[in-house]
């Protein structure tokens, strides 16, 4: 089969990892074989959290090229757009969670959180469905500080 | 995952020891062991620093057990004291370190490259370039470090470590062999001290037969026709930028490439084969020109005017990991092939502006925030400015401490040197607080703190214990009265320590308590001599999980109360405060918060209480 390209980009603890790690099991249960690379450094700590899944073809690294994702997964909506929406084809599809996890330089003040209309018109190569999928996850019971995972139900904005 | 496959590996090879020291890369290989351990029948454990970990390995080796020690990058610097003699003396039962490098430093202080350590110590090395191989190259590792009478040294980079993919799996081997010490192999009263001292050419003849092992080696890959001008070699894990950027620039059958997985020794008839058939050779490996400088030596014998292209030169930069970008750039300049056209990088620029860096900052309810807000207001009150004591910091989560809001932190270097350069300062006058965390004490701070009351340098140390290695995903250390496979064992607790190397001034506080803290750290900075607070509470992410499936306690502003001073943001900064610009008020994201108190004490007008919890 063709390579079908995911990016998920999000913050540590919100469940980046575990994303990925579901999708690629769920490959493996459907016969396909899968690539997975992850980055996040000390990323428990808020920081950065990317994965980028790689299912069938025959690649031999599991980083994608920038351009080249079928669809982006953003957990929060600044970090799908610094870190996640560069790798995103044209024609790929953005799932984005609206909610905002503010970095430490908002908290304390040193930087402003980037304006939502700006960050969603970087986003919308073409316009992205977009929901607030925390809502969802913590009606789904979701515990703090550990995991708030989008859906990938989505309504339509 | 690789790390997870080196695991599997080593089982499959039989390994009846694995012991470790956590840290990023390298983490996940002792956690699957310590899943795992009790149900093989494995011994596996976390020691107490990287050089202890080695030690216990080696001495099951001499018993004739296989084992396997796992750890990152600059932890085999803590291991190299042992890891040179057990070079010179040889192994018995296969022994293997694995080192997990990390180009580009994503979470490390350095982007050190282990294959020169090592080659200096005639250490045989593996490289794989899949998690697929991890796991082959890992059990091959442990027979041919039996066979050779070697360690040998499995090096992985992040990316590997932290690739996951699927795996065909081999059969789990039971050696269940009898333990004896070699007494010939290391026995000083039978073998002889003369023959067991003097060994650097025996060494010598050993690592030359693993080159000619390695030189028919099935793992290393050559595709040549002859016909091809250029060749690329591609190490390890390089190989997988190589390998698709020849196929998505279409060159396959113009470029000759070498997959090379095994750097030390370099079989050098295997990669002359190569750089004999072709005019330009690039070399694609992390981190640094370790095998373009085994290959500019062997070109002058076998094709001296070849091209020689890599990191040397900068044709490929001399720092930071391989990326799709430069390899495919690299090799379609090579071929004269011009890249697709790249459609986001307009995206790029645009964003620039925009966004900001997403800094690493310490958990919600984190207790090295409450205790470095007390440090801060009893540094203030007895020193008068925060700026006439230097904090030396040390490796673990606290060492964000440099980072805002709080700002408290001016250096750290390496595992518990915040107690060894404290004193180096503090003897000339310059105050000093060494602020270094519980595990981090036990792997490094004990001889340390030791020197400063043998000496005495009447440092100031605090010690940030959150019970837990927190920042490689809560492995255990000696204080936490339980092994890595959950036995319970005597806790070994550090103010015992401290009282027991002489240090007359050491209190236990609750950071969470903020008044409490503040005054147990004035009275450890007015104390005439060496003074320790052991600032003690569970970390915040554990303690949400004991609290599973109930919710913290959730805590609130109360609108009306709050005075919009942002004291609590500025001065506190919990990633669970938020603001709102258009109230001009603090408020509290319920997701995050778990209930630590401390903002509520914080807060000047008492706006912040405990609320309901639905």
């Amino acid at each position: 089969m063709k390579t079908f390209r995911i990016v998920i980009s999000g913050v540590g603890g919100q469940g980046t990892l575990l994303a990925s790690r579901l999708l690629a099991e769920a490959s493996i249960n459907a016969g396909l074989h899968v690539k997975i690379g992850e980055t996040y450094g000390m990323a428990q700590r808020g920081g950065p959290v990317m994965g980028h899944i790689q299912i069938g073809g025959t690649a031999h690294n599991p980083q994608i090229r920038k351009g080249e994702a079928d669809v982006l997964m953003g957990f929060e909506p600044a970090e799908a757009t610094r870190r996640g929406v560069t790798y995103l084809k044209d024609s790929g599809l953005a799932l984005v969670n609206t909610r905002v996890t503010a970095p430490v330089e908002v908290i304390s003040g040193m930087a402003p959180y980037p304006d939502m209309g700006e960050l969603m018109r970087l986003l919308a190569t073409p316009s992205p469905p977009t929901s607030s999928c925390s809502g969802l996850s913590l009606r789904a019971g979701n515990c703090p500080s550990t995991m708030r995972l989008c859906s990938p139900r989505y309504e339509k904005a | 995952m690789g790390n997870e496959a080196i695991a599997r590996g080593a089982i499959e090879g039989g390994v009846a020891l694995a012991s470790g020291y956590p840290g990023t890369p390298s983490s996940e290989i002792g956690n699957t062991f310590a899943m795992v351990a009790k149900q093989l029948g494995i011994h596996f454990e976390w020691s107490a620093n990287e050089k202890v970990a080695l030690e216990v390995a080696f001495g099951a080796s001499m018993v004739g057990q296989r084992a396997v020690c796992s750890m990152k990058h600059v932890g085999v610097n803590v291991a190299l004291d042992i890891l040179n003699p057990i070079t010179l003396r040889g192994v018995k039962g296969g022994l293997v370190l694995v080192s997990t490098d990390d180009p580009s430093q994503h979470s490390s202080r350095t982007e050190q490259d282990n294959r020169w350590l090592g080659r200096h110590n005639d250490v045989p090395i593996l490289e794989p370039s899949s998690p697929q191989e991890a796991k082959d190259l890992t059990k091959y590792a442990l027979e041919l470090s039996e066979q050779v009478k070697l360690p040998v040294m499995v090096r992985t980079v992040t990316r590997l470590s932290h690739m996951r993919s699927d795996v065909e799996l081999g059969e789990i081997q039971r050696l269940d062999r009898k333990p004896a010490f070699d007494w010939d192999g290391f026995s000083y009263r039978i073998a002889g001290f003369e023959k067991l001292f003097r060994r650097h050419e025996e060494r010598h003849g050993k690592i030359d037969s693993v080159q000619e092992i390695f030189e028919d080696s099935v793992f290393n890959e050559l595709k040549l026709n002859g016909k091809e001008r250029i060749g690329v070699i591609g190490v390890g894990f390089a190989a997988t930028y190589v390998r698709d950027a020849l196929e998505y620039l279409g060159v396959e059958d113009r470029v000759a490439w070498l997959k090379l997985v095994t750097p030390h020794p370099m079989p050098e008839r295997l990669v002359a084969r190569l750089v004999e058939a072709v005019d330009t050779v690039l070399i694609a490996e992390e981190v640094d020109p370790f095998i373009e400088l085994h290959v500019k030596a062997l070109a002058k014998d076998v094709n001296p005017n070849v091209k020689i292209l890599g990191r040397m030169n900068g044709f490929i930069p001399r720092e930071g990991e391989l990326s799709h970008e430069v390899i495919d750039a690299r090799i379609a300049e090579l071929t004269g092939v011009e890249l697709p056209p790249e459609t986001r990088s307009g995206l790029e620029e645009t964003k620039k502006g925009l966004l900001f860096d997403r800094m690493l900052t310490m958990c919600a309810g984190c207790p090295h925030r409450s205790t470095l807000y007390a440090l801060k207001k009893a540094v203030q009150a007895v020193k008068g400015d925060l700026m006439n004591v230097v904090v030396n910091g040390d490796i673990g989560c606290y060492g964000l401490a440099h980072a805002p809001p709080m700002e408290f932190e001016d250096t750290y270097f390496c595992m518990g040197a915040s107690i060894g350069v404290s004193q180096g300062m503090q003897r000339f006058g310059v105050d000093t607080i060494a602020w270094i965390g519980d595990g981090t004490f036990f792997h490094a701070g004990i001889p340390a703190l030791q020197n400063a009351v043998h000496n005495n340098a009447p440092i100031k140390v605090v010690v940030a214990d959150n019970q837990a290695v927190a920042m490689t995903g809560f492995q255990t250390n000696p204080q936490l009265g339980r092994t890595a496979t959950g036995d319970k064992v005597e806790p070994i607790m550090i103010e015992d320590i401290a009282r027991a190397s002489g240090v007359k001034h050491v209190e236990v506080v609750d950071p969470y308590d903020l008044d409490a803290a503040e005054e147990a750290f004035k009275r450890m900075l007015g104390f005439d001599g060496v003074a320790m607070v052991i600032a003690r509470r569970e970390c915040a992410m554990v303690a949400v999980r004991n609290m599973r499936p109930k919710r913290p306690p959730v805590y609130v502003v109360d609108q009306e109360a709050c005075v919009g001073c942002k004291q609590c943001l500025s001065t506190y900064g919990c990633p669970a405060l938020m603001w709102n610009e258009d109230t001009r008020k603090a408020s509290i994201d319920t997701t995050l918060c778990m209930g630590c108190t401390s903002c509520a004490q914080v807060c000047p007008v008492g706006a912040i209480q405990r609320g309901d919890n639905e």
